[in-house]
């Protein structure tokens, strides 16, 4: 497929014949959201599942602090990997994600705007709002929303978040998170994920296949799930210590890994049906700490502040 | 002058749709009622991203009320200092008056204070901001949320407001939005606000449906819409649509312009099952299948999209494709269930667990095997006996497939579809119709066979409920058993088995391993039993004559129905009834007085009266057997009963039974025993009726 790729000079025929590619898509929205008064962050530096586990939005959507975030976010989903044999399915993709806290009163005719920012006029397409409410386990996180499906396919969730850590919030975050390769699939008008015009001379192919590859290698056939099993027990323990330290964000940089290496545990079949619901339970415990610690800072601040 | 009053939301779930309209319209008309405004008519209506009121006709004003309160006695009007007492101004501030207006007025218990009140009736343009404001709050929905700083609970965010009365802005404020006049268009076509002149019902309808895309605000002009935008685009292909009813509702509540997009798909699909390709249409992507006139599936399916017909061909691509991936992981579930095989599937059952306590779906497919046999003997089907045997061995073996897993709704149709795959075709329909009756009223398996396999597992799952204790109760029925029960009480009587539902239920049980707890098996037969009475009323029976059937339990259903039928029959019968008024006086007697078990002594029979009623019960010793009772039988065999009248009615009149000898008052209500004995345990207690 390499070869077929068009040159650049063709770009501004191709850019009609088959949308955006994916860099300038990202560049697209971070433009979008950018002007709609978000923060452009950078992706967080910790494996993690989605882009809701970015302390961004985890610690984010806790207090009453107004919070407007656009970013990029690597998702890694070690089970879903399929060694880059499978036109659908990676272990490492990536989430757009936005939070806008307090929710904007027409956050919605925004996110159509951010539609169109991309080449897809709603006016042109079925974009369909269908009742979804998210919610996370692991994160103790629940929120109200839809699935955004465009043509019948799922491009968006779109979440008002109203618990997050056991926290009933208040004011309540936004959260929109776009599925990436799967708008830029449908953009480019191609069926395989490897296919995608990374930019007009790139595919997304020459950037990850050989990452999708070594890493389902990786999670399926050689990790270690002794260390993993020790990792897991030592990223508890550093938690909840600088938890109690105050420390909360290295304490919860150790969540999110426990997190991962749990996927990774699940990934290599190693783990059982009562292991889920315990390690599920670990890390809900942890996020709730996390969250504890941090609004306990929060509040301190206020007090010396008064 | 009429009112009008629309929420904009956000898109509601579609199930929240019709609950909430017509808890707006009974909102209203409380409201209403409880501000004293007269109005014509009050009607809800909407979309699932605007819910509309229109009361037509509100009066101009609230009705005035005149009304004179009876307070405390005048003695407490005022203490000795010439004050207000506590409990006179207490009653004037209870009335909304001052105490100075309180006036005292004789009556025939005394002198008392009493209350003049005269409200005037105010201005219905006054009431209506708090009017609308408590209709918007008082909306509630089956899951809430908030999204604002008062946090008002919510089925989705408002995003606008409309109160008009006539042609006023009626303004008020919730969650942060103040009413105006103005609503928007469909969702994916701006915000530029469309303005509506006044509360006029027509109008407002008008308005909405000559924008650009239309919005059509009357669910029912919606629903016609839809189906001729889904049928013409069938019709023109030379076809049909497949109006599934559930899909129909479904968009309906999540469209406001319905328009009907149809493409094709790969004809590698059909070879699918058909009843799969339609549940990942309908279920899964929310589109009609297309049907050719003899009702055979169709390579096309047909989508709604809310708003224009406008890019249909890339619209129609985008479909296209997420249909065919949706079909495609059909076709591999499909493939690796078919190369799997049933056998496979019901050995993995060994992991699945049926019940907490009560061991795996393999050992309750066994259960169910086996009682399926019983019954077979039973009723001497030993034609039937293989194909009930494989039918009901593997009946829960596709709970095991990929494809059942994917699609918990195809479960029992999958499992026909395997069983057919290997050439069981009379197990096959068995098995496609294990979980019939789908519905209360829905048909019931169509063989002998797969009545028997269906009516086993139902059995068996409600005795293992019962087993262990789970019961339901109220509204909470997690696990259907009630619909299972039902379908129990119509297999047996619709079917005419003759067995009844004691001997299933112990059958049943014995086939659970032993040392299983009991924690609540002996209330399933009033469970059923209230089943059964729903089921008899349905065909036409009175179920009180249900409760005087004596151990229903013990007989075949359709003798029951028999015994019913006579029962309701002999209640219109004089005679009859004169018998039935003696044997309630017979037990009321009975149970006024001391229990007394000893036989009747004919020498302490001193009146006529007493000898003639036991020469009664003595001749009409009836026995009845177990052959099945036809009503005319059972008319036949209560119509004796009719011998009591006279004996009876002699009795009463004749014999005092409370007298102080002791010995001749004990016999006598030794032979009233009797004759209760009689009329109570035969077949009917007719004291029950």
């Amino acid at each position: 497929m390499p070869g077929s790729v068009p040159s650049s000079k063709y770009s501004i025929i191709v850019y009609m014949k088959y949308g955006m590619n994916f860099q300038d898509m990202i560049s697209a929205l971070n433009h979008y959201w950018t002007k709609q008064g978000c923060v452009l962050v950078q992706p967080y530096d910790v494996e993690k599942g989605a882009g809701t586990y970015n302390p961004e939005t985890f610690f984010g959507s806790l207090t009453k602090k107004p919070v407007n975030r656009a970013y990029v976010e690597p998702c890694r989903r070690p089970a879903d990997g399929r060694y880059g044999d499978n036109p659908n399915r990676l272990g490492k993709y990536y989430q757009y994600q936005v939070i806008m806290k307090p929710a904007p009163a027409n956050i919605q005719e925004i996110y159509l705007g951010s539609l169109k920012a991309i080449g897809l006029n709603p006016k042109e397409h079925d974009v369909r709002w269908i009742e979804d409410d998210w919610q996370s386990p692991t994160l103790g996180a629940s929120g109200v929303g839809w699935e955004i499906w465009l043509d019948g396919m799922e491009i968006t969730q779109f979440t008002y978040f109203q618990n997050m850590a056991g926290y009933a919030l208040n004011p309540i975050t936004v959260e929109i998170t776009y599925g990436l390769e799967r708008i830029a699939m449908y953009c480019q008008k191609v069926d395989n994920v490897f296919d995608l015009r990374w930019n007009d001379t790139i595919t997304y192919r020459d950037v990850h296949h050989e990452n999708e590859r070594q890493f389902s290698h990786y999670y399926f056939e050689e990790s270690n799930v002794e260390h993993l099993r020790r990792y897991i027990q030592e990223c508890e323990e550093e938690c909840y210590a600088l938890c109690k330290k105050g420390l909360y964000l290295p304490a919860y940089d150790n969540a999110m890994k426990l997190s991962h290496y749990f996927n990774m545990l699940e990934a290599r079949g190693a783990i059982s049906v009562s292991d889920r619901t315990n390690n599920i339970t670990k890390i809900r415990n942890l996020a709730k700490a996390c969250a504890k610690a941090y609004v306990q800072s929060v509040e301190k601040q206020e007090e010396a502040s008064k | 002058m009429n009112a009008l009053l629309e929420i904009g939301v956000e898109h509601l779930p579609a199930r929240f749709m019709q609950p909430a309209l017509t808890q707006l319209k009974t909102l209203t008309e409380n409201l209403l009622a409880e501000k004293r405004i007269a109005y014509q008519k009050v009607e809800s209506f909407g979309t699932y991203r605007r819910l509309v009121v229109f009361i037509r006709e509100i009066a101009p004003k609230s009705a005035d009320v005149q009304k004179e309160v009876k307070g405390p006695p005048a003695k407490l009007l005022k203490d000795a200092q010439g004050n207000f007492t506590p409990q006179s101004a207490g009653f004037a501030q209870k009335n909304g008056i001052a105490a100075d207006k309180l006036v005292v007025k004789e009556t025939d218990k005394g002198p008392f204070i009493f209350a003049e009140i005269n409200i005037k009736g105010e201005k219905t343009a006054k009431l209506l901001p708090e009017i609308f404001t408590r209709i918007v709050t008082g909306l509630e929905f089956a899951k809430n949320m908030v999204w604002e700083s008062s946090q008002l609970k919510y089925g989705r965010p408002i995003r606008s407001l409309i109160g008009l009365y006539g042609d006023k802005v009626i303004k008020f404020t919730v969650a942060g939005v103040t009413s105006n006049r103005n609503t928007y268009p469909l969702s994916s076509f701006g915000r530029k606000p469309i303005k509506v002149a006044c509360a006029d019902k027509e109008a407002y309808v008008e308005l909405l449906r000559t924008q650009y895309p239309p919005i059509l605000v009357l669910p029912q002009e919606r629903r016609e819409a839809l189906l001729r935008t889904v049928s013409n685009e069938a019709g023109i292909r030379g076809y049909q649509a497949d109006l599934d009813e559930d899909l129909i509702t479904e968009t309906v509540w999540f469209t406001e312009h319905p328009v009907a997009v149809c493409g094709d798909f790969e004809l590698k699909f059909l070879t699918l099952p058909k009843e799969l390709v339609t549940t990942v249409l309908k279920k899964q992507i929310k589109m009609f299948p297309v049907l050719s006139k003899k009702g055979e599936l169709q390579p096309y399916f047909i989508a709604v999209r809310d708003g224009l017909s406008v890019n249909q061909n890339e619209v129609c691509d985008g479909f296209k494709k997420v249909m065919s991936a949706r079909l495609s992981d059909a076709v591999f579930f499909f493939e690796n269930d078919k190369k799997e095989g049933l056998k496979n599937f019901k050995e993995k059952l060994k992991n699945i667990l049926f019940l907490e306590g009560l061991g795996s779906l393999y050992e309750k497919s066994n259960r169910t095997q086996q009682l399926a046999l019983w019954l077979c003997e039973k009723l001497s089907q030993h034609a039937i006996k293989e194909t009930v045997s494989y039918a009901a061995g593997y009946a829960y073996a596709d709970l095991a497939s990929h494809v059942v897993y994917e699609f918990p709704e195809l479960q029992g149709y999958m499992g026909g579809q395997y069983a057919a795959l290997e050439e069981k075709n009379e197990a096959a329909t068995a098995m496609g119709e294990f979980y019939f009756p789908l519905t209360s009223s829905s048909p019931l398996p169509s063989t002998i066979a797969g009545n028997l396999v269906s009516l086993a597992g139902k059995i068996d799952t409600l005795v293992g409920n019962f087993l262990i204790g789970q019961i339901p109760t109220g509204s909470e029925d997690p696990f259907a058993l009630r619909r299972q029960a039902f379908a129990v009480v119509r297999i047996l009587l619709e079917k005419e088995i003759p067995v009844s539902l004691k001997e299933l239920i112990d059958k049943s049980y014995a086939l659970y391993p032993s040392a299983t707890p009991d924690k609540g098996l002996a209330q399933l037969p009033e469970f059923l039993f209230q089943r059964l009475a729903l089921v008899l009323q349905q065909r036409g029976h009175n179920p009180s004559a249900l409760k005087a059937v004596c151990g229903w339990d013990t007989l075949p259903l359709k003798q029951v129905e028999n015994l019913v039928g006579a029962l309701e029959t002999l209640t219109q019968d004089a005679s009859f009834s004169a018998v039935l008024e003696s044997a309630k006086r017979v037990s009321n007697i009975l149970k006024k007085s001391e229990q007394v078990t000893a036989s009747v002594q004919e020498d302490l029979l001193e009146l006529p009266a007493e000898r003639e009623l036991k020469q009664t019960i003595d001749r009409l010793s009836v026995t009845v057997n177990k052959t099945p009772y036809t009503t005319q039988d059972y008319l036949q065999l209560l119509q004796t009963f009719n011998a009591f009248k006279e004996p009876l009615e002699k009795f009463f009149t004749d014999v005092m039974v409370n007298v102080p000898d002791e010995k001749i008052r004990r016999n006598r209500l030794a032979l009233l025993t009797r004759a209760r004995a009689y009329l109570t345990q035969t077949v009917a207690d007719i004291t029950q009726l």
